[in-house]
């Protein structure tokens, strides 16, 4: 009887907090699909019926012809590939290291080492954009990508080290100090035995913080925009010029854009989930 | 195989003192056992020795070498932990391994090596499981197991066998009793539990806030206990403190006057000047209902029969300090009333002010080789 009661509200509450995700889940896949289903339409029915799907009257793939045509398109795909992943690589090189020296070792300088890369993450890097534009010109690296890995690296550090931080708190200590006693050295100890417990962890700083490198366009635009060195979403806006703006190339151009983050999503998704309720439940 | 000397060891975590000048020195093939409340710095004494602490201060000497310096794996040291501790996503196989491959040992003499211990433990048929595929006491099995392959020449354990439930507890540790007697390496371990200490150990070491409140063999403490702490620590249910009084001294001993019991003499060395404050100290099973020279009433509240022994809570007339009793066998006894229990002073405990123990006369045990029994002559 007491028993059927809690049972009811919970369930009451179960509907609520549906109804509310799936709300926020259709207010984001919005704009999405807008984008996706408009870049199948003519240029007419793009601006006469936003909202509605392509019939067949208004479907169109000239968007899509544009883009294969007239920009450097699959360079733009290679240089954001080549962005994203070495920013990635470092990314999750130096991250997994600084996480495991500050919860690990007590040093003298550790808390405020902690204090300085929590700082970072309350600070948005593009304040600091003109320091970095001067940084990069006078090392000579402007339209490289390597600038643009090396400011991606250091914009995602900080929240890397402090959610990896947490992940490794949650790492047995007797583990780490039996291998230790047999002799494990600490590189081995961390890539040996911690990563592999973390996993779900790394993937999901893996997808976080590829998706706003993957996306940006602050930085391509004054690092790097180049011809030879410009981004997919860069290399979208192109269609967007002062006096002319292709619509249905620059739509087709942002669709494609989003199929490489939607294949990521997709292999990292069961280690993504795991990660995310792990972190939430702790 | 090779002795342990531990000189001054001070560590500190921040302004925390945890390890306050720890002397110890443990001989070659001794089993000794760390005791003392949570928190009083057994498992930090523990890595310390292992190497996995900084020290502070003080020296660590390992046979005889300095070992201060040296890596854990460098200094001749295996250590099991309370929650194993195996590798995840390695097999048993490699769990045991783990510490030669390391060292770049030849391949057919690391199977050669976990084989053995691996058949001593009786591990065999479980080699190619991941510990996930394991009980809990099959997972101590394991950690055992690896702490003996890398033939250490002192074995660390941090409460072992905690995590496991009372009847495979019991029977790990006959296993780790048995171990000790075919290795004859040295061992240190620290736990919790007062049967594990007291049947396991050739010498227990009582920790209490970073000291070493005492150590000895374990029936020397437990009829010697040289303060108030270890007296209350060691012994379950643990013995029974009552205020008393210094009034005089004899040959026979210390007469003193205890509120609720009247004056008794206990016979210990070295009494104490008239009018001293002292405590007088009750194991709970030096009580019957029959025999002893002094008796003393007690309000009984709870009776607990146990079947080959009763215990009885109670207080000391009314309100004053509370007692346990633990009487062998059943006897009837009603909660809520008053009963008469004896004792005989020779049993007692008498401690200072400053919570020192004064020495008892009584001698509790004799050594083995006269084939007298342990709890020895009764008067
Ligand atoms: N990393 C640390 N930083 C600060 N204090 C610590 C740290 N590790 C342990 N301590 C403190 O050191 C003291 C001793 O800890 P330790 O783990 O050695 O106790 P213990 O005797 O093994 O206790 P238990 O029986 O509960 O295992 C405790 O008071 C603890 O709070
Ligand atoms: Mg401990």
């Amino acid at each position: 009887m007491s028993a059927a009661k809690p049972r009811k509200r919970a369930s009451g509450w179960s509907l609520f907090i549906y109804v509310a995700l799936a709300a926020y889940a259709a207010s984001a896949i919005f704009p999405v699909l807008l984008v996706v289903y408009n870049s199948i339409k003519s240029k007419k029915a793009i601006f006469g019926q936003p909202l509605s799907l392509p019939g067949p009257g208004t479907i169109d793939f000239r968007g899509y012809e544009t883009v294969w045509e007239a920009a450097n398109f699959p360079r733009y795909f290679l240089n954001s590939g080549i962005v994203t992943l070495g920013s990635l690589g470092l990314t999750l090189l130096f991250g997994v290291m600084a996480a495991y020296a500050l919860t690990e070792f007590r040093f003298r300088m550790s808390r405020w080492l902690s204090l300085y890369i929590t700082i970072g993450l309350m600070v948005p890097i593009r304040l600091g954009t003109v320091a970095i534009l001067k940084l990069v010109m006078a090392l000579g690296l402007m339209n490289t990508p390597t600038a643009l890995i090396l400011v991606y690296t250091a914009m995602n550090l900080p929240v890397t080290v402090l959610i990896l931080s947490v992940f490794m708190n949650t790492v047995s200590q007797d583990l780490k100090n039996a291998a230790r006693v047999d002799g494990a050295g600490e590189y081995r100890i961390l890539f040996g035995h911690v990563i592999p417990l973390i996993r779900p962890a790394i993937a999901t700083v893996a997808v976080f913080t590829m998706i706003p490198v993957w996306n940006d366009l602050w930085f391509p635009l004054i690092l790097a925009n180049s011809e030879a060195t410009k981004t997919v979403i860069l290399g979208a806006q192109q269609f967007v010029g002062q006096y002319f703006k292709d619509w249905n190339a620059m739509l087709a151009a942002l669709t494609l854009s989003i199929v490489p983050t939607l294949i990521l999503y997709l292999l990292f998704s069961r280690q993504l989930i795991a990660g995310l309720t792990r972190g939430a439940v702790k | 195989m090779a002795d342990l000397t531990l000189s001054n060891i001070v560590k500190n975590y921040g302004p925390v003192e945890v390890l306050k000048n720890i002397d110890l020195h443990v001989p070659d093939g001794e089993f000794v056992v760390f005791v003392g409340p949570s928190g009083c710095g057994k498992s930090t004494l523990l890595r310390a020795i292992a190497g996995l602490e900084d020290l502070s201060g003080g020296s660590i000497k390992i046979g005889g070498e300095d070992v201060a310096d040296r890596a854990p794996a460098q200094r001749g040291i295996a250590m099991v932990f309370q929650t194993y501790a195996l590798y995840p996503h390695k097999s048993v196989f490699d769990n045991m391994a783990y510490g030669l491959k390391l060292a770049r040992r030849p391949r057919d003499q690391i199977r050669a090596e976990v084989m053995k211990v691996a058949k001593i433990l009786e591990l065999e048929a479980l080699l190619d499981r991941k510990p996930a595929q394991l009980s809990g006491g099959q997972r101590q099995r394991v950690a055992i197991g690896r702490a003996i392959v890398r033939d250490p020449k002192v074995f660390l354990f941090d409460e072992p066998l905690s995590n496991l439930d009372a009847a495979l507890r019991g029977q790990m540790r006959i296993e780790i009793a048995d171990l000790h007697a075919r290795l004859k390496a040295t061992m240190v371990y620290v736990t919790h539990d007062q049967i594990e200490a007291m049947t396991m150990a050739d010498r227990i070491v009582v920790l209490n806030a970073g000291r070493i409140e005492q150590q000895g063999a374990p029936l020397e403490l437990y009829h010697h206990p040289a303060n108030l702490f270890v007296a209350g620590f060691l012994g379950a249910p643990s013995m029974n403190f009552v205020p008393a009084r210094a009034i005089g001294a004899s040959a026979a001993g210390a007469e003193i006057e205890v509120e609720g019991i009247g004056r008794l003499t206990v016979p210990v060395d070295g009494a104490p000047a008239a009018g001293t404050a002292l405590t007088l100290g009750l194991r709970p099973h030096d009580f019957s209902l029959e025999r002893g020279g002094m008796d003393c009433e007690i309000d009984t509240v709870l009776v607990e029969p146990l079947g080959h022994e009763t215990i009885v809570y109670g207080a000391l007339r009314d309100g004053g300090p509370r007692m346990t009793i633990a009487l062998e066998g059943g006897p009837l006894l009603r909660t809520g009333v008053k009963t008469r229990f004896r004792f005989d002073p020779a049993d007692c405990h008498l401690f200072g002010p400053d919570g020192i123990a004064y020495r008892r006369r009584k001698q509790h045990f004799t050594p083995l080789a006269s084939g007298a029994s342990e709890q020895g002559a009764n008067p």
